[in-house]
């Protein structure tokens, strides 16, 4: 049986797995819109009466849900074992990243829908003023949480104390795409389109952060995971 | 020890490990030929799940070589897992995952085709009893049958070389005995080369064609299966440090 592992099947393959175990068992996902919730809720009795801009409240509980519910993408394999089926596998680190990543992807994306609903709800539909804005913020952003939540939970999944490192490295490393992400999605929600030039440039910074960290983790990734 | 005679099966070559300042493994060298079965003893602390772990392209060696099929596990290390298949002394399989899901995901990562992932995973399936499971969660299955999992997943894409750590742990007399009939006498037996490590004395003795006794991390002795017996290798592993099973 002559059998020729690609990297884009290897990663899709690891992506459809996480995903279907997700669907069966959405631990990571609901952890993420818990806390994400519980964040905006904090944010809406905090602001109560005060003008507050949506956007900053939106971004934290992004980040906040990202780093509860993707610090599983390698710490689960590690836990159960599994780490060791992927890392005895043809398949190259980077490949597994790329799957965990793309999983990791989809639960941000679709932690984002219920955060933008929720905070429209709590908050007002000024988040929705700009809506095609926010949306690209969203996923740009996602990606890049998803690209460091992937390549910091394969980092730390062989430490002992994995579930405190993850967020120690985590937060500080996605507060530049926050403070961009977060930034815009608040000109977003004040009338501010793609036309606007502070709005492009927000964007655009988080586009090449995005730029940055996914090949910069997918070539160090295998230095990671080495043991 | 000089270069293989044959590049087929695995090969150490004054392999090392050491984390930090401990060293796991001592200038280890030692050939499985294609066909082989070799079982590693020793105490707890020997650097046999170590040097499995080297074989499987989990851990990477301080020094020396590891070989498979002639290939240089450093240089060419997707080619030499592609010709690995490697069962740890837990089972690697997904709870979530149905018995069938977890063997064509595995297949999968090898590189087979959905239909080929199809078909090896329902001919792993019934090799080890399970096609009756084949649609439950993994998660129900049993111990036993999670090992039988675990083995069909690690020899779906036909290694060339089976590294199996502990492989009867936790199983009943029934599956040991069809685990130790699939090791000496499974299909694919002769294009195979196997290393497996196990406290169980008897049982790794019948396994076997050779046995290697390990000590911290040095080979203390390797021979053919008749050069051993149940009660003397006991005694060995005690004097080393160790308790065997079944002893």
């Amino acid at each position: 049986m002559e059998v020729r592992p690609t990297a884009p099947n290897a990663a899709l393959e690891v992506a459809r797995k996480d995903l279907l175990a997700e669907a069966r068992a959405p631990d990571g996902l609901s952890l993420a819109v818990l806390v994400g919730a519980l964040v905006l809720l904090l944010f809406r009795v905090a602001a109560e009466g005060t003008p507050l801009p949506v956007g900053t409240a939106l971004w934290v509980a992004l980040l906040f849900s990202a780093t509860a519910g993707l610090s599983r993408t390698f710490h689960a394999e590690a836990e159960r074992g599994t780490l060791d089926l992927l890392l005895a596998s043809p398949a190259s680190p980077a490949a597994l990243f790329a799957g965990k990543m793309l999983s990791g992807l989809v639960v941000t994306l679709a932690c984002g829908l219920v955060m933008v609903a929720m905070a429209a709800a709590f908050f007002g539909g000024g988040v929705l003023r700009e809506p095609l804005p926010v949306v690209a913020f969203v996923v740009l952003g996602g990606v890049g949480l998803a690209a460091q939540a992937s390549f910091l939970s394969a980092l730390s999944a062989r430490s002992p104390t994995r579930a405190a490192l993850f967020p120690v490295l985590m937060i500080p490393l996605c507060t530049p795409l926050l403070a961009w992400a977060a930034r815009g999605t608040v000109a977003a929600s004040l009338g501010a389109g793609f036309g606007d030039p502070a709005l492009a440039f927000d964007l655009l910074a988080v586009a090449l952060y995005d730029a940055a960290f996914v090949p910069l983790n997918a070539i160090l990734v295998p230095l990671a995971l080495r043991a | 020890m000089g270069p293989p005679e044959s590049p087929k099966g695995l090969t150490f070559f004054d392999v090392s490990k050491s984390f930090g300042r401990f060293e796991a493994l001592h200038e280890f060298s030692l050939q499985v030929a294609q066909g082989e079965v070799i079982t590693l003893f020793g105490p707890n602390g020997a650097g046999k799940t170590t040097l499995l772990r080297v074989a499987a392209g989990l851990s990477t060696p301080s020094r020396g070589r590891v070989l498979v099929d002639g290939l240089d596990a450093a240089t060419s290390p997707r080619e030499a897992k592609r010709r690995t298949g490697f069962a740890g002394d837990r089972p690697l399989i997904y709870g979530e995952l149905t018995a069938a899901e977890n063997l064509e995901f595995a297949a999968r990562l090898y590189g087979l085709s959905a239909s080929e992932a199809r078909r090896a995973a329902g001919d792993g399936l019934k090799a080890q009893g399970l096609s009756h499971r084949s649609a439950d969660p993994a998660r129900t299955l049993s111990h036993g049958m999670a090992q039988g999992l675990s083995l069909a997943r690690a020899t779906l894409h036909g290694p060339s070389v089976l590294l199996l750590d502990e492989p009867f742990e936790g199983l009943d007399a029934r599956r040991s005995a069809r685990l130790l009939e699939f090791i000496r006498d499974g299909a694919g037996r002769a294009s195979r080369a196997v290393l497996l490590s196990t406290h169980q004395v008897d049982l790794g003795l019948a396994a076997c064609d050779r046995a290697a006794l390990l000590d911290r991390g040095r080979l203390v002795k390797v021979a053919g299966r008749s050069a051993f017996d149940k009660d003397g290798l006991s005694r060995e592993i005690a004097a080393l440090g160790g308790e065997a099973d079944g002893a």
